[in-house]
């Protein structure tokens, strides 16, 4: 039914006002006052009135829109909506792909309370809408001891505690047993330090192994002099689904960087990601031990290690969503995972994804809203399904369980994952730039570039991507 | 706009305000052509005008939905902007590059399969039409799945068709210079609509202008040429209209072929997805209410400068 | 005489017969080339059909079938196995099971003979073609259907189609008409402002337009998908009135001589005149609510049993992403039902729309 909305603001030209009233709408519920003002007396109502508070849960940001993740989504809804009689909370799925777009129409008039799983750069996209939680984390008494202090932190921006860490996800090397046993070479290394082959465990040894594990049509491996280029069959080697995060790339192959120098404004590309850009797109285009983008799509549109045709693949603990036992063609029968090589700065990096869920600042019901997000935080079968690793260390074995169950009879070294976590990227390959989306985007365009053609001078690209970042820091507003 | 009278062929139907005894009604009239168009108005300014001059207004602004409340007049900002942003430029270029190829591309497909299936010689023509039609209905997100599937450089039925002659066909939807010809490709989909409105107006044209033409000896081409082509000219000229503003609006597919990104390389970054990438990627809504303004106003002029000419080629030359 | 009468008396010329035969050469010709024309043109619906009915290990296997087929697999000792083509060592070809991969020399198994035991094969393995056979994989279509609830997302859809498409003809008939036969001032500066509406790109309108419909409680409703369409979209009122305007005002006149107000005009003259274009017109504007995709997700993300087709077909299509052989047979049969009506009904929408005549 229609209700005014501010219908006491001034309405000065016609569009002026809308404006206004968008502003309007905008700020219903950030500050006491404006909302007071609203058609909505009862809008600060709580519990204690009896009143049932209503409670949005938007999902689709990152993970969790998944058809066979939301009955265990809507199960654990009705499970709280069951223990909290007056709260209502209601759970809204929007296809990843449209969530930003269908979120952001949304917040200037009818935002949500609550969103995730939402990632780290979901979070530079929507990190300053989120309420700061630390206070009613003390006011509630939440213990959060069992949560490794370093994972707490990637959520705390600029001070404010934007999200109770819930999932992460290491990443690692899915390999792919088969392809071993036919080329006749030892599996990868599963723990640290751990040597191959009487080699140190580095990126270089690794390409070599990727080498002979590259074959083509013919049965000739990338190490042979007939090996023919234009007719790959098996690849060594992969990072699927990066899509073309030149960011994600260059901190897989050449350790932890940022495209952001110390001072805050000026672009770089630091030298180990140079380094590991390189490696990368020689991978590509002059060893052929990694699929360009359109040898992606032909390899089970995207999902590479799938197909059965790539030996080694560098994805993230949650990758276990989408690995089929049993299907693809030849069948991905029998993988198992490894420990990452030593990069060129001289250390591991095992890129991290994290998943939390925050509340909007704009909700009027911070309380209720706090209440899911404590509810939603305690709740195991949501990391589970989603794929991830709980932050919180004690359900990990649980975790772990579940996951064997599901690959019976294989049986992961699910040791690797737990050792990954501890070499996490910092900075963030996901970490904050100035005009954070238009950066973003810039860099995909170029990884575009670099996944799509050969023969490029890759050290005069990357300097005019610099110079064409520093442009897009100097517009941020 | 409209109403440019031009010389007609004979059986050109008189065009713009003709009868004198409606004008002794004027007032009358105006009255009730207003109720008639009344629905129009308000719902243009319920749900068109609003919007629209929102989107004017914010053209002014640093708008940013997720921060509504902070919205500041920046003045011609925006529009400034736009001078030192090369990737408009580049989203400029791609999207008059692609009109140059697929307008010609689909009006001259949609014309040939008219006059197809309008042939009286041709059996089962019903089937025909249904089956030229049949595109239309199929969702475009599907419809673009499937092309994905027929364009695929290794499995696909095009490049397996072209080798079958020997031609060793390209990487369609990763490669920067075949990716437009392939959108272009996809788009011949899409003629159903265009194909009826050609087959009306052949329809319409009367067979004793054929016979004439037949007796003083003009043969397919010449009677294609000097009959046809004049005599449905306004059809085509409404086709042209529908088709470039179609192009200029072309958001769906480029979308759905590359990930809502442009890619590879920014090739697919058509007028319109930049527009909504600065709108819902970049949140940047004031520059993208600039922008489509900055689209608004070039269709608009490139429409107004086809009505002007339109007097010129529209029935021209079917003197006998 | 001319070249011309000369042309025009061989025309006449030859018997009857040979005109007959003549006659049929071109329509013969005129056909086939139609057929060569529609194959090519829908054969992109082939592969929908031939992907539909594969099964999803085809599509990346290498030197797969176009048809759909099965690798030929053997069972030894418990296991599933590949056959393939092995040249022996005397050159027979035989269809031999891969139990073991190596890269210079793999271990087979002799389908005909599996208790000879194990065969050595030296040679690379992957150089050797796989056994297809034939075989129609309809599990795809079943899954499908039973993802996604088509029966609910076919009623949606044709009913936000429908009722959007009548709301939308009436109003576009009224306003075309009141374009067409009346003068009044700014008509013409209205009718600009009509075609403007076409042009501005619904992204930018969406934020505020979502405003809008926030204020009349209509989001999670299908009323901003119908509504609007209520007040004549300007794509068919810009249609109609082309064709309007070729009605010959005589009969207008005529009718107002007997007595009749506007209203019956419009009634009793124009729209049986304009039949053609109105079918034209309503046929445009069902299929493009039909395939409305962007705003029906954003104004019924939170009601996912109100969501139309195309929505629950994109949902589809991200979950199966990795899976075409799933959504090629979930979009046979997005498609099915309106193809079929189509074609059940095509004599009429045809027969309307070809009979009519546009004009500037």
């Amino acid at each position: 039914m229609y209700r005014p909305i501010g219908t006491r603001r001034s309405l000065g030209v016609m569009g002026a006002g809308f404006v206004l009233f968008l502003a309007a709408c905008g700020t219903q519920g950030t500050s006491p006052s404006e909302a007071a003002e609203s058609s909505e007396p009862e809008a600060s109502a709580s519990a204690a009135s009896g009143e049932v508070v209503e409670i949005e849960w938007f999902v689709g940001l990152g993970t969790g829109e998944n058809e066979e993740q939301i009955p265990t989504e809507e199960a654990v809804v009705a499970a709280f909506n069951e223990a909290n009689p007056n709260i209502h909370l209601t759970l809204t799925v929007v296809d990843n792909t449209e969530a930003a777009t269908t979120l952001a129409a949304r917040l200037p008039s009818d935002p949500p309370d609550i969103i995730g799983p939402i990632g780290i750069r979901g979070l530079q996209s929507f990190g300053d809408q989120l309420l700061d939680i630390g206070p009613y984390i003390e006011s509630s008494g939440v213990d959060l001891s069992e949560i490794p202090q370093a994972l707490i932190d990637v959520y705390n921006v600029d001070g404010k505690q934007i999200g109770i860490p819930m999932a992460v996800y290491p990443s690692f090397i899915y390999y792919n047993k088969s392809l071993f046993d036919e080329a006749q070479l030892a599996y990868p290394p599963h723990e640290v330090g751990e040597q191959y082959e009487g080699q140190d465990w580095t990126w270089e040894v690794l390409r070599d192994l990727a080498l002979q594990l590259t074959v083509d049509a013919n049965g000739n491996d990338a190490t042979s002099a007939e090996f023919d280029p234009e007719n790959v069959e098996v690849y060594g080697l992969d990072a699927q689904f990066t899509e073309n995060d030149t960011r994600a790339w260059s901190t897989i192959f050449g350790g932890s960087g940022s495209v952001v120098a110390d001072d805050g404004s000026t672009a770089q590309w630091p030298d180990n990601w140079r380094h590991g850009l390189q490696f990368f797109y020689d991978g590509i285009w002059v060893d052929h031990i990694i699929p360009n983008q359109t040898a992606v799509q032909a390899l089970a549109d995207g999902n590479t290690f799938q197909s059965g045709l790539v030996a080694m693949d560098v994805v993230h603990q949650w990758y276990t969503c989408c690995v089929y036992p049993g299907e693809g063609d030849p069948p991905v029968t029998d993988w198992d995972i490894a420990v990452l090589p030593v990069g060129p700065d001289g250390v591991i990096t095992s890129k991290l994804h994290a998943d939390t869920i925050g509340i909007l600042d704009s909700t009027e019901h911070p309380d209720e809203a706090f209440e899911v997000l404590r509810f939603l935080a305690a709740s195991p079968e949501l990391t589970q399904v989603w794929g991830a690793l709980p932050a919180i260390e004690n359900q990990r074995d649980a975790f772990f369980a579940g996951l064997d169950e599901r690959f019976t009879p294989l049986e992961i070294d699910w040791n690797v994952s737990t050792q990954m976590l501890e070499y996490p990227d910092n900075p963030s390959h996901e970490a904050f730039m100035p005009s954070f989306d238009e950066a973003d985007s810039a860099n995909k365009d170029f990884g575009s570039r670099l996944w799509n053609t050969a023969g490029l001078d890759l050290a005069a690209e990357i300097d005019a991507h610099v110079q064409l970042l520093q442009g897009i820091f100097d517009e941020g507003t | 706009m409209a109403m440019t009278p031009h010389t007609t062929g004979s059986a050109a139907l008189p065009i713009g305000a003709v009868p004198t005894r409606w004008g002794r009604l004027t007032s009358r009239e105006s009255l009730t052509g207003l109720a008639f168009v009344a629905p129009f108005i308000i719902g243009f300014v319920v749900f068109s005008a609003l919007p629209m001059i929102a989107s004017l207004v914010l053209s002014f602004t640093d708008f940013d939905p997720r921060r509504a409340d902070e919205t500041r007049f920046i003045g011609l900002d925006n529009y400034a902007r736009m001078l030192r942003d090369p990737v408009l430029l580049q989203s400029l270029w791609v999207t008059v590059r692609f009109a140059l190829l697929v307008v010609p591309l689909t009006l001259g497909f949609a014309l040939a399969v008219a006059l197809l299936v309008n042939n009286t010689l041709l059996f089962g023509r019903s089937v025909f039409r249904t089956l030229f039609y049949m595109p239309m209905q199929i969702p475009i997100v599907a419809s673009t799945i499937v092309w994905i599937g027929v364009l695929n450089a290794q499995n696909g039925w095009l490049n397996y068709g072209l080798g079958a002659v020997g031609i060793d066909g390209p990487n369609w939807l990763q490669s920067a210079t075949w990716v437009g010809p392939s959108l272009a490709l996809m788009g011949l989909w899409g003629i159903g609509n265009m194909m009826l409105i050609f087959l009306a107006g052949l329809q319409s044209v009367p067979t004793e202008l054929y016979d004439a033409a037949r007796v003083d000896g003009a043969g397919v081409w010449g009677r294609f040429r000097h009959v046809t082509l004049p005599m449905i000219s306004p059809v085509l000229f409404y086709n042209l209209i529908i088709a470039l503003i179609a192009t200029f609006q072309y958001f769906t597919q480029a979308y759905v072929v590359s990930n809502g990104r442009g890619d590879p390389d920014r090739a697919t970054l058509f007028f319109n997805l930049n527009l909504f990438r600065e709108a819902f990627t970049f949140f940047n809504m004031g520059y993208a209410s600039a922008l489509a303004w900055l689209l608004f106003v070039i269709v608009l002029g490139l429409t107004i400068v086809l009505f002007r000419t339109a007097g010129s080629w529209v029935f021209e030359g079917s003197e006998r | 005489m001319s070249a011309v009468t000369a042309r025009r008396e061989r025309l006449r010329g030859g018997s009857v017969l040979q005109g007959h035969m003549r006659g049929f050469t071109a329509r013969a010709g005129i056909t086939l080339l139609a057929i060569t024309t529609v194959s090519i043109f829908l054969m992109p619906l082939v592969f929908m059909v031939a992907t539909a009915f594969k099964d999803q290990s085809q599509l990346t296997a290498p030197g797969a079938p176009l048809y759909p087929a099965q690798p030929e697999t053997f069972e030894y000792e418990g296991e599933q196995y590949p056959v393939f083509d092995v040249p022996d060592v005397d050159g027979t070809i035989r269809a031999w099971a891969l139990i073991e991969a190596h890269r210079e020399d793999s271990v087979f198994v002799d389908p005909a003979n599996p208790d000879a035991g194990p065969i050595t094969w030296v040679g690379r393995w992957r150089t050797l073609e796989q056994h297809w056979a034939f075989s129609l994989n309809t599990g795809n279509f079943a899954n499908a259907w039973d993802t996604v609830n088509f029966p609910r997302l076919f009623f949606n859809t044709f009913a936000i189609a429908g009722l959007s498409t009548l709301f939308a003809v009436v109003s576009a008939i009224c306003v075309a008409y009141g374009f067409s036969r009346f003068r009044f001032p700014g008509r013409n500066g209205l009718f600009v402002v009509m075609l403007a509406t076409i042009i501005l790109p619904f992204q930018v309108t969406l934020v505020p337009s979502y405003a809008v419909y926030l204020a009349f409680g209509w989001i999670g409703t299908w009323w901003p998908l119908i509504i609007p369409h209520a007040f004549a979209n300007a794509y068919n009122v810009f249609l109609l009135r082309q064709y309007f305007l070729t009605i010959p005002r005589e009969l207008d006149e005529a009718a107002m001589i007997d007595g009749a107000g506007p209203l019956r005009i419009l009634r009793s003259i124009i729209v049986p005149q304009a039949i053609p274009a109105i079918v034209a017109v309503s046929l445009f504007h069902f299929f493009f609510a039909w395939n409305e995709y962007f705003l029906p997700l954003v104004y019924l993300q939170s009601e996912p049993d109100l969501q139309p087709l195309s929505v629950g077909l994109a949902r589809f299509n991200a979950l199966y992403s990795q899976e075409p052989t799933l959504i090629q047979a979930a979009a046979i049969m997005a498609m099915a039902l309106p193809v079929v009506v189509f074609f059940l009904a095509q004599r009429a929408f045809m027969r309307g729309v070809v009979f009519g005549g546009v004009e500037k």
